[in-house]
């Protein structure tokens, strides 16, 4: 075909197609609406033929009526009303003798996607869903589904639904399945369709006859269904058995989905099952494709937190590969961490030590944290790899380490001797402002073990005017104050200094005004100092954290074959220096800071209404603690009143988003020392109020071992 | 379920798109591409992202994103098998799923797709159902078309879809009843500095071309079936038998299909066909480095290696290396910075060997990390597991087919640490 530009090319095939001479013979007909599809894949905009393509439909050519529709399909929405002459040849082809026309006229009509078509194909998916050929079935089935779409609010034909349950007992598996599916868009609203106990032995009888992708979603529908009696849910158990083996990924997931829903009574039997399925899950884990691995690894970290004994004999299964993607590697290092265990430590510290190293510095930085993960248990040897690391001199490894080093020192402050002498000569090899806040932490509190801590931060401090990042000045104050505490000889001038600059000449307000907290601190007496600033080195409740409990499986089994262990884990953090829940600990809310809200705006909300609860107590600690401790579960602490004053309170915020119905609130808070809580939520929604609230108090509850937190009752959110 | 598929070039470029429920605008690849700029590698997008009002899932096949867009909440092991499937019949239809491939093909594979899927949910997937409906374009069948009009479109119904054996169409006639196997392994391992195995494993196919007349149902049976570990096999075979029996019984699809895969893990010993004696270093001061390998044949049970090559990703710093080859020959390669070592077969009496010197960029560190070697080979006759099938029974068909069984081991991800 010559080369010709876009209209001329439309108007070249308009005159073909009008053309008597062509339109006689039959192949040169159909090829000419070959090329029209083709000029139409291509980009060219050949929605002018619509008329002429109409007339092109009437034919007995099966192969041409294929490629009109395909044309039809795409342009209808341009051409409401040409529309309307194909319903008609539609019409007739679905009375056609051959099953395939009749099945792709359905289709094509049903694709349309017109609403004012609706009228018109109703009649024939009637009859499609009595035809005799399952293919014309199978079409008209869905075709209600489609046509539902079109109209959302409108009333359901309740002969129509009768019809398409009395259809789910069709020989053909494939109706059965597609009927499980039109039932579930049409009945949306009701909560999709009712499944009863002759409808699930009737499915489960059937399952094996289905393509793989009908028993997933047979599976997936059946979680619905709660057996009556024990005895039935023994059966269909055993139904369920073979395919928990399943070879193919979809359908093992979905089953054991199923399974694991089904017996939420009897932990003994969802433990056999997770044992069952070790073997196909770690096959999927070694298939050729790297997403298929990924979601089985993500699936894998779901049930670990279950049975974190189940794969410790196959750890070596999750080594990386040199040519694998970062974001699996990233996963196979955070199931490393789960499965390491006496024997294997070694091997797998080994192992990982050599990631440190990768030239992607994600993929390092996510080994050298898992390294830190170990050494929660396996210190000594952790601590001896990542004091190698820090002789590499290399700023990025020396940074992810030193702030690797700073959240096991938080967790195991027995580690801190030899941290200590590890840490000298770091700072010149530091480059970004992560690593250096960590590196000033570590100071700070461990400033009387470290000789050379005050030179290092006098460095700080004489660079302090180039310095952009207002974390790291924050960090700076509080550690020369803590240092000034241990050793005032050495560091009482440079804290002057710093001091005098922030207060002077700093402009930044947060700076400023923490310079100036610690300045009337001081003047306040050294005793008061010393009982504000008391190094808190290490988090207590850690300890118990560490050997994490087997979470019941209740606690995933909703989220087990569905998108959310895929992206959750990947923006968790792996262990920030206090190992609270994360924030999704209740499967469907999620806490969030953005988008931030500015003091004034916080006031103008707060003034308008609220609603008090009583929590019991708060604890009384360190703003900076609560600040930080609040900040891991993203929760914003605005504004403290000063440490010694009576009512001591806090104000805080967050925004909590529900990833089911994706409709997110904003939640304003106001803690009052060991008195309540008073909440602010726009608009209204209680569950998540309730997620909020429990994320809080376990944050309190961490906070302050000692001080009971009552449970907030129900009746509260009336 | 899968609301619409866009077909993203490496280079982010949408060049196709389909859609089973409404119109979903491109501008909801943006969030894939921006994730695609930011992870630099496009082999390092994550496959699952998460949209205001979408979910993208997608894959990478062939320098090729496949994107998908769900509205609610999938089983995401459903779509990426979807997904794997659409990617597995382009390349079983055109041999190849590259860009070019699918823009030269447009016609079919919007056929292809509306075939597959119906209103998102999965319609005909088996390759030989579709290849009736819709027949693969051949040059042939492509100058045939030209000279008389016709099409690629299938004119009649699918036998298949009415069969109840939805894999085989029926009334197959051949004059030549054969039936072939082949069985291919590959290894992948890691070994360290010193030669030990940290860790192997074989992953194996049995890739199968019948061509039998009628309805057969066919028996293969292994002399050593325990052997493997994780078994996945196509739909056509009685799970239940080799459950019992450790047999496949099944009643094939007409012409190539993929009988099986299967896995030998670590569990069991797995052999290494080679051992790689290395020494890679570079000197503290000066720029320069030393390299000398050596490889012997270790476990091949009397079977040749060949089409050995051994390719060693250097450091950037590397400017140049200069080497001998006892054997083979080697090149260079300036901008991917690797040496690419082709060796040929590997005779045992006289082991190859490459050695000479490396010099790096003068006043560049000396570079932290020590290159691996990735090796490839191939050995004919050999099934490195030790798999071997002892007989293959046909029932239901009354005549006497021709059978054969080829074995072939190769190296998959098989890398060596220095």
């Amino acid at each position: 075909m010559p080369y010709l530009s876009g209209k001329e090319m439309v108007k070249e095939l308009r005159r073909a197609l009008s053309n008597p001479n062509i339109q006689s013979d039959r192949l040169r007909y159909r090829n000419t609406v070959l090329k029209v599809i083709r000029a139409m894949s291509q980009g060219v905009d050949v929605s002018d033929l619509f008329s002429e393509m109409v007339k092109a439909c009437a034919t007995v050519d099966v192969v041409q009526k294929k490629l009109v529709y395909v044309f039809l399909c795409c342009y209808a929405h341009l051409n409401p009303e040409l529309s309307l002459l194909v319903v008609n040849t539609l019409r007739k082809d679905c009375l056609d003798p051959n099953p395939m026309v009749r099945s792709l006229a359905l289709r094509s009509m049903t694709n349309l996607r017109l609403s004012s078509l609706v009228e018109y194909v109703e009649q024939p998916l009637t009859a499609g869903l009595r035809d005799r050929a399952a293919c014309v079935r199978r079409v008209a089935v869905l075709g209600w589904a489609k046509l539902h779409n079109l109209q959302p609010g409108s009333e359901i034909d309740g002969a129509v639904v009768n019809e398409l349950y009395s259809l789910l007992r069709d020989p053909d598996p494939v109706v059965m399945v597609n009927c499980l599916r039109a039932l579930e868009e049409v009945l949306k609203d009701e909560g999709g369709v009712v499944i009863n106990k002759p409808i699930t032995h009737h499915l489960l009888n059937r399952l094996k006859e289905c393509d793989t992708w009908g028993q997933s979603e047979v599976l997936r529908v059946l979680q619905r269904y709660q057996p009556q009696s024990e005895d039935e849910l023994f059966d269909i158990l055993s139904l369920l058995d073979s395919s928990l083996v399943s070879p193919h990924p979809p359908v093992m997931a979905a089953t054991l989905s199923l399974f694991l829903s089904l017996c939420s009574g009897l932990p003994a039997v969802s433990q056999a099952a997770l044992e069952r399925v070790r073997g196909p899950l770690l096959a999927a884990c070694g298939s050729g494709s790297r997403e298929m691995r990924f979601t089985a690894l993500c699936h894998i970290q779901l049930l670990l937190r279950s049975i974190p004994g189940l794969l410790g004999e196959h750890y070596k299964r999750f080594f990386c590969s040199y040519a694998e993607p970062a974001y699996i590697k990233r996963r196979k290092m955070q199931v490393l961490v789960e499965l390491v265990n006496d024997e294997n430590v070694i091997m797998i510290l080994d192992e990982l030590k050599g990631y440190c190293t990768d030239v992607n510095t994600d993929t390092a930085q996510a080994a050298i944290s898992a390294i830190g993960r170990i050494g929660r248990s396996y210190s000594d040897k952790c601590l001896e790899i990542l004091t190698g690391l820090l002789g590499l001199k290399q700023d990025q490894i020396t940074s992810a380490v030193v702030q690797t080093i700073r959240d096991l020192v938080w967790a195991c402050p027995q580690c801190s001797d030899a941290v200590s002498s590890a840490l000298e000569g770091c700072e010149e090899v530091l480059q970004d402002s992560q690593g250096r806040q960590a590196l000033l932490w570590l100071l700070g509190a461990y400033g009387e073990r470290i000789s050379s801590a005050p030179y290092t931060l006098e460095a700080f401090i004489d660079g302090v005017r180039s310095e952009t990042s207002m974390e790291l000045k924050m960090e700076l104050l509080t550690s020369t104050m803590r240092l000034f505490l241990c050793r005032p000889a050495e560091t009482q001038d440079m804290l002057g200094r710093l001091l005098h600059y922030c207060i002077e000449e700093e402009r930044d307000m947060c700076v400023r005004g923490q310079a100036l907290l610690y300045y009337r601190l001081l003047q306040r007496g050294i005793g008061e100092t010393r009982n504000v600033l008391q190094v808190r080195r290490s988090d207590p409740s850690i300890g118990v954290l560490i050997g994490r409990q087997a979470e019941p499986i209740s606690q995933w089994v909703s989220s087990f074959n569905t998108l959310e262990p895929l992206q959750h884990c990947s923006v968790e953090r792996l262990g920030g220096p206090a190992g609270l829940p994360a924030p999704g600990a209740e499967p469907s809310v999620t806490l969030s800071l953005s988008p931030p809200v500015t003091p004034e705006e916080f006031e103008c909300l707060w003034m308008q209404q609220r609603d008090t609860i009583r929590c019991g107590a708060v604890p009384h600690c360190s703003p900076q603690s609560l600040h930080a401790a609040m900040q891991l579960v993203n929760i914003q602490t605005l504004a403290f009143t000063p440490s010694h004053t009576l009512p001591w309170k806090v104000f805080l915020y967050t925004h909590t988003l529900r990833a089911d119905t994706s409709c997110s609130t904003l939640v304003l808070g106001e803690l009052l020392y060991e008195v309540k809580v008073t909440l602010w939520q726009q608009p209204h929604d209680v569950s998540s109020l309730r997620v909020f609230l429990s994320v809080l108090t376990t944050v309190l509850h961490t906070l302050s071992s000692e001080v009971t937190i009552f449970q907030v009752g129900p009746e509260l959110f009336a | 379920m899968i609301n619409s598929l866009f077909l993203i070039s490496h280079s982010g470029d949408i060049f196709l798109e389909k859609h089973w429920k409404s119109v979903i605008s491109r501008s909801v690849c943006d969030y894939f591409l921006e994730a695609k700029e930011k992870s630099g590698d496009p082999e390092n997008v994550a496959p699952v992202l998460q949209t205001p009002h979408h979910y993208l899932i997608s894959i990478y096949r062939g320098k090729l994103f496949f994107l998908s867009v769900t509205q609610t909440e999938v089983p995401p092991l459903f779509v990426i098998e979807f997904l794997h499937r659409v990617a597995d019949t382009f390349q079983d239809y055109f041999g190849d799923c590259s860009e070019v491939v699918i823009k030269e093909n447009t016609v079919t594979v919007y056929e292809l797709l509306e075939e597959m899927l119906d209103n998102g949910f999965p319609l005909a997937t088996e390759s030989n159902v579709l290849k009736e409906m819709i027949r693969p374009p051949t040059i042939l069948r492509s100058v045939v078309n030209t000279l008389t009009g016709g099409s690629n479109v299938g004119g009649t119904l699918p036998t298949g879809q009415l069969s109840n054996v939805p894999w085989r169409r029926a009334g197959v006639k051949y004059t030549n009843n054969e039936a072939y196997f082949d069985v291919i392994e590959e290894i992948d391992a890691i070994l360290d500095k010193s030669g030990t195995t940290v860790f192997a494993e074989i992953q194996g196919v049995v890739e199968a071309c019948v061509k039998l007349t009628g309805m057969p149902d066919l028996t293969l049976s292994f002399m050593n079936p325990r052997l493997l570990d994780d078994v996945s096999f196509h739909p056509c075979v009685r799970f239940k038998r080799w459950e019992s029996e450790r047999v496949l019984s099944f009643i094939p699809p007409d012409g190539n299909f993929r009988l099986m895969s299967y896995h030998v893990s670590s569990q069991n010993l797995v052999a290494i066909p080679v051992y790689v004696k290395q020494n890679i270093s570079f000197l503290e001061t000066g720029s320069c480095g030393r390299l000398d390998i050596t490889i012997g044949p270790k476990q091949t049970m009397g079977k040749t290696v060949e089409n050995l090559t051994v390719t060693i990703p250097m450091p950037k710093s590397v400017l140049s290396v200069n080497l001998t080859a006892t054997q083979g020959t080697y090149t260079f390669d300036l901008t991917t910075k690797a040496v690419l070592w082709d060796v040929g077969k590997l005779n045992p009496q006289k082991l190859p060997n490459l050695r000479g010197s490396i010099s790096i960029q003068t006043g560049a560190p000396k570079p932290e990390e020590n290159p691996s070697i990735n090796i490839d080979l191939k050995i004919q006759q050999l099934a490195i597991s030790g798999l071997k099938v002892s007989r293959l029974d046909m029932y239901g068909e009354k005549y006497k087919p021709f059978k054969g069984v080829k074995y072939v081991t190769k190296a998959g991800k098989f890398q060596v640490r220095t």
